[in-house]
């Protein structure tokens, strides 16, 4: 292989207590303090990954027998905390790593939105992107008391919100502020301007409040879940993360990404590729085992049926756990965030759909330092993607193995990126252009 | 025996003291400069809380345009206050963190889990200055104009129930962590709200669990009548500004009074008075500090004129600036902002007022460590007791002066906290025994 381009990482979890339930999740830690996630930041860091993403996932924690109760009892879906209040204090102990929160579009007004990322990026020193936060959930919006989520009509909204957004970044020229104490200047009034953006669905005179800050525009994150997110992240993304999926797959989208990121008037390289991906990591086979079942197989089976149902949105109790899966049904679960799993695909029963779920599941490569950089190093190469984004939880022998091992591994094969580096976190994105095949 | 009082700051995370020259070193973007006064004000001063104003939008309220409040810096050009809190909350562990959010702006659902996530991440120390908004920044909201000053204390009222429903939304000991029963958390604690008000609705819960606080610290500064029902009705804590000590007097009682009305005991309610402090080595040095405050190029008329035009929701470019304002004046947003220069038969006129404004200097105390410590004391004995809102920038020089040579005085004459005995801000602030 003569392409030894460097595989950049990242890392994304919620603010919850996912895990709580592994004799590995330390008993005196409180996933409600700000310590463990700090400490698993540094971790983070020192293993050189460029940045963590805060996720705020859309599920229905009602959907299993249409009430809360098994997903509360199981800790799953519920709670997680807001992600934004978590970064000035993550980076507060750190200095490279960047922060990029998921922030829902549908939640958020969008002036209030831009001039919290706009702050985070002062606060951070240039440190901080976003995710806008595109669907929500029925039942996140009923309990938010917001519109129920609707289809087309909710892309048009979401796109003229990035259009807010971006106006109002805009709306302070870069030179704008001069801070002239003898003439009492503070900025141009010329380079600050009102929007005045009157749209189908926002209405904002602006300018915005906040100061340009160091980055002045901020990368935007967006994971590619179905085919209307390619088109979205083609406009406005400066990184998609794509889900692991076959080879091919993931080449397809690369090559629409590009395509459609020229349609939109970017650069073909505009949009770097991260795949998503959830690895099993553990020394042996027996710490990987205990890693996927902490818990006797019928519990963790139950765990696998609850997080299935309140990702997908659909009561699994009274669907028959060792009957093949109808139709109807496989297709709910495909469209749904597990769907695109290969474990999750060969599932010829619920029952196996669930145990593939589990806890923490479903994985999508599992094994050792040296075979989860094998399997990283051969993906990144067939699908010239620039990095991948890996899912975990915050238990500290989970990252310390993924950063310790599975990254240094990396390191020693010469495919991470170099050490010292600007900490924007636009410039820790390649910024070369991804080659293509 | 003097009568113990309460201190805390009051602030900006904003421009508009960047051209002092004790904010040269400092840059007021970044975080460093906010943390370290925090941690001096907590360490040694034993303040209650550092409170954050806000302004959501740049106003237009002066002449039409952005183009005074761009120039000089002034109000409005301000960052998110709630991530700084959160960046002091990690080098801090007692001392309150309150922002400024407005029940005109946030959904509740958004601002009630904002508020619950600030709450646990600090272990209990998030605090909720309550705004209804002035000015105009309904217009970065999709609506054109607030609506009129009562019915956005309507709506507060409801915000304030619905958020309050939310947080109680997870009982005490629904969480469980019970991992041999495999048990996170128990249903039967976590309950919808259903709330369908006439302004606000959501269903719940909340995706957080029950604040450290329950619910956090809710501070109000209303001072119409409408406001100081609202504040005495559900504050713990309410700011005002009054330029004599006869004033604030006056308002504390009727506070208490009104606080009785509604079955409260009036001391959970505690009012702070914000007064400027000038600290030097002698009066005429205090009085030369003073004056380099005022001596810059962004204190001027046309600032003052801004400022207060913003604040009161009122262009007064339209009004003589020689004249003391019209007996009967007033204004649609904030109805305080008038009787502030004219109740007690005072007749400034607007220059006057527009001067006061841009030097912010209102209620001051100005002399050594001494006079400046005595003059505190003197007050509080004056209007009752509860507390006073510094009011000043974040900057070392004049947090030391403060912290290190004002706050020994009243601590050595049992005027001030000794020490923090709670862990929450709530509980601190009510707490009787804080002197001893």
């Amino acid at each position: 292989m003569t392409d030894k381009r460097p595989i950049r990482l990242g890392w994304v979890s919620s603010i919850s207590p996912a895990g709580w339930e592994d004799d590995r999740f330390p008993q005196m830690l409180d996933w409600t303090r700000p310590e463990m996630y700090v400490e698993m930041t540094r971790v983070l860091e020192s293993a050189g990954f460029d940045f963590v993403v805060l996720d705020d996932e859309q599920l229905t924690p009602d959907a299993y027998e249409g009430s809360l109760a098994a997903a509360a009892r199981r800790g799953v879906a519920l709670p997680q905390l807001d992600p934004s209040v978590l970064i000035p204090m993550l980076a507060a102990h750190t200095r490279s790593i960047g922060f990029v929160p998921t922030l829902s579009t549908a939640l958020y007004p969008p002036f209030i939105l831009a001039r919290l990322v706009r702050t985070l990026d002062h606060l951070s020193d240039g440190r901080v992107g976003w995710r806008p936060g595109t669907t929500v959930s029925r039942w996140a919006a009923r309990a938010a008391g917001l519109a129920p989520p609707g289809g087309g009509e909710q892309r048009e909204r979401v796109e003229e919100y990035m259009r807010v957004v971006a106006a109002l970044f805009a709306s302070w020229e870069p030179d704008a502020v001069v801070e002239d104490p003898v003439s009492g200047t503070f900025a141009d009034p010329e380079k600050v301007r009102p929007i005045d953006f009157v749209g189908q669905y926002y209405q904002v005179r602006g300018p915005l409040n906040v100061v340009p800050s160091p980055q002045y525009d901020l990368p935007v994150f967006h994971t590619v879940a179905e085919e209307a997110d390619i088109g979205f992240a083609a406009a406005h993304a400066d990184v998609a993360i794509v889900p692991f999926a076959p080879v091919e797959e993931i080449r397809g989208v690369r090559e629409e990404l590009r395509h459609r990121a020229v349609s939109a008037g970017r650069s073909p390289d505009a949009v770097r590729l991260y795949v998503g991906l959830n690895p099993l990591a553990g020394r042996t086979a027996d710490a990987r085992e205990a890693i996927s079942r902490p818990l006797p197989e019928t519990e963790c089976i139950e765990f696998g049926l609850v997080r299935l149902s309140c990702g997908t949105g659909i009561d699994l109790a009274s669907v028959p756990l060792d009957e093949p899966l109808d139709d109807t049904l496989t297709k709910q679960i495909e469209s749904s965030p597990f769907g695109r799993s290969a474990a999750i695909a060969r599932a010829s029963s619920l029952r196996e759909a669930a145990a593939a779920v589990g806890v923490a599941g479903p994985y999508d490569v599992s094994g050792d330092a040296e075979e989860i950089a094998d399997d990283l190093e051969r993906i990144a190469d067939a699908t010239a993607c620039d990095g991948f984004v890996l899912r975990g939880r915050w238990i500290p022998t989970e990252v310390n193995y993924v950063a310790n091992h599975v990254a240094a591994v990396l390191r020693m094969r010469g495919r991470m990126a170099p050490r010292e580096r600007s900490s924007r976190l636009s410039d820790r994105l390649p910024a070369e252009p991804a080659r293509s095949s | 025996m003097v009568m113990p009082f309460r201190l805390a700051l009051f602030s900006m995370y904003g421009a508009r003291h960047w051209d002092l020259p004790q904010l040269q070193n400092n840059d007021w973007r970044r975080a460093p400069m906010y943390v370290e006064a925090a941690r001096m004000l907590e360490t040694r001063g034993g303040l209650e809380a550092i409170i954050f104003a806000d302004g959501a939008a740049i106003p237009t309220a002066y002449k039409g345009s952005t183009e005074a409040y761009v120039r000089y810096g002034l109000e409005g050009v301000n960052g998110d206050a709630v991530p700084l809190l959160a960046a002091i909350a990690t080098s801090t562990r007692h001392i309150g963190l309150m922002c400024t959010m407005s029940t005109s702006l946030y959904p509740p659902y958004l601002l009630a889990r904002i508020l619950a996530t600030l709450d646990h991440l600090s272990g209990g120390r998030a605090g909720w200055n309550l705004v209804t908004s002035v000015g105009e920044v309904a217009k970065n909201f999709g609506a054109d104009a607030l609506p009129e000053h009562d019915e956005r204390y309507d709506r507060a009222e409801e915000f304030l129930e619905l958020v309050t429903q939310l947080w109680d939304s997870w009982a005490p000991g629904a969480v469980l962590r019970d991992r041999d029963g495999l048990r996170f958390a128990d249903p039967e604690r976590i309950r919808p709200v259903n709330y369908e008000g006439t302004y606000h609705r959501a269903a719940g819960p909340l995706t957080v669990p029950r604040p450290p606080q329950r619910r956090p610290t809710i501070m109000q500064a209303g001072s119409s009548e409408r406001g100081r029902d609202f504040a005495a009705k559900n504050a713990d804590m309410i700011i005002c500004i009054r330029n004599s000590p006869e004033a604030m007097k006056d308002f504390r009682d009727d506070i208490r009074e009104r606080a009785r009305s509604f079955g409260r005991n009036p001391d959970s309610v505690k009012v702070f008075f914000t007064v400027r402090l000038f600290v030097g080595d002698s009066y005429e040095d205090a009085l030369a500090l003073r004056s380099s405050m005022i001596d810059r190029a962004t204190v001027n008329e046309e600032v003052g004129l801004a400022n207060y035009s913003y604040r009161a929701g009122y262009d007064f470019n339209r009004l003589p600036l020689d004249e003391p304002l019209p007996a009967d004046f007033r204004t649609g947003h904030s109805q305080s902002m008038v009787p502030q220069y004219t109740e007690r038969g005072q007749t400034l006129t607007l220059r006057e007022i527009a001067l006061a404004e841009a030097r912010k200097e209102n209620f001051h105390l100005t002399g050594t460590p001494k006079d400046v410590a005595d003059g505190m004391v003197d007050l509080m004995e004056q209007v009752g007791g509860d507390g006073i809102a510094i009011r000043d920038t974040n900057d070392p020089t004049t947090v030391t002066a403060v912290v290190d040579r004002v706050i020994p005085l009243l601590r050595a004459r049992g005027a001030v906290r000794s020490r923090y005995r709670y862990s929450t801000l709530r509980e601190n602030l009510l707490d009787p025994e804080f002197t001893s």
